[in-house]
């Protein structure tokens, strides 16, 4: 399995928009002025992404190398 | 209201950034094997779920310190509305029907803007996607257990889609699903933020409103 068919497997697309909803509400909790509030959700939700992306490369790459 | 948050203990910051690394992994292997192996993917919520918050654990233990939890109200610089008990218990209703009214009526308008917003767009946006098909109380009632926190936009939803059959291939019905689930679970959280910020009577004298 290549990187990109792993990421298509989990239906990759349909994660961004939920969870910039979710980063945006669990900074709401932090927050109460836009400024702040805006940058902590959107700090938070690249990290969420970038995280799911390279835990989900290196799964691949990790199938790819114990199943070939 | 300026307490800064506590420093973790060496164990305790371990103990996060294991544990937060084994949540996000056991929440994309639920993910996926949902994703593979049932068709209606019931499992994606507790993956999404596990992901977020093994993200939270892992940021704490990196940092060393809670950062405040939105449950305790330990962060710097959280508003403290005091509101009398009635209040208090009428905007936790509100809250429950609409997302951030609670917050609105305390004086909270940014809050309760962007909780308003945010969740009725991602209710909204499940609704759409599975063209108006995921609100069948009968045949989803697993879902309405998700759905019920949001509790006014899930009743004009049955009210106004409850003619509609699935009779045709959706290829999105399960996102819509999933999208309207986690809506709800997200009012959750601004319910208990409510709670948690503007029903702190007993350490701030008395309400204002």
């Amino acid at each position: 399995m290549t990187p990109l068919l792993a990421i298509q497997w989990v239906d990759f697309g349909f994660l961004p928009p939920i969870c910039l909803a979710i980063a945006f509400v669990t900074a709401a909790t932090h927050h109460t002025e836009w400024r702040p509030l805006v940058r902590h959700a959107l700090r938070s939700w690249a990290a969420i992404i970038g995280g799911i992306l390279a835990f989900m490369v290196a799964i691949s790459y990790l199938f790819e190398w114990l199943l070939p | 209201m300026t307490d800064s948050p506590a420093p973790l203990p060496r164990h305790g910051r371990w103990f996060r950034v294991i544990g937060g690394t084994a949540l996000i992994a056991a929440g994309c292997a639920a993910f996926a094997v949902s994703k593979a192996l049932d068709p209606q993917n019931r499992g994606a919520i507790a993956g999404i779920l596990g992901v977020i918050f093994g993200c939270t654990y892992l940021g704490q233990g990196l940092r060393g310190h809670h950062g405040g939890s939105s449950l305790t109200g330990r962060q710097e610089g959280r508003p403290r509305v005091s509101l009398a008990p009635g209040t208090a218990a009428l905007g936790v209703v509100l809250g429950w029907i609409v997302p951030g009214l609670g917050h609105w009526i305390a004086g909270l308008r940014t809050k309760a803007l962007v909780y308003f917003f945010v969740i009725t767009l991602t209710f909204v946006a499940g609704v759409a996607l599975a063209q108006g098909r995921n609100l069948d109380y009968q045949r989803d009632w697993l879902y309405f257990l998700a759905y019920g926190w949001n509790a006014g936009a899930t009743a004009l939803g049955w009210l106004l889609t409850r003619h509609l059959e699935v009779d045709h291939v959706i290829p999105t019905l399960q996102v819509g699903y999933l999208y309207s689930a986690v809506a709800g679970l997200l009012n959750v959280v601004a319910v208990m933020d409510f709670v948690a910020c503007c029903a702190d009577r007993k350490s701030h004298g008395e309400a204002p409103a």
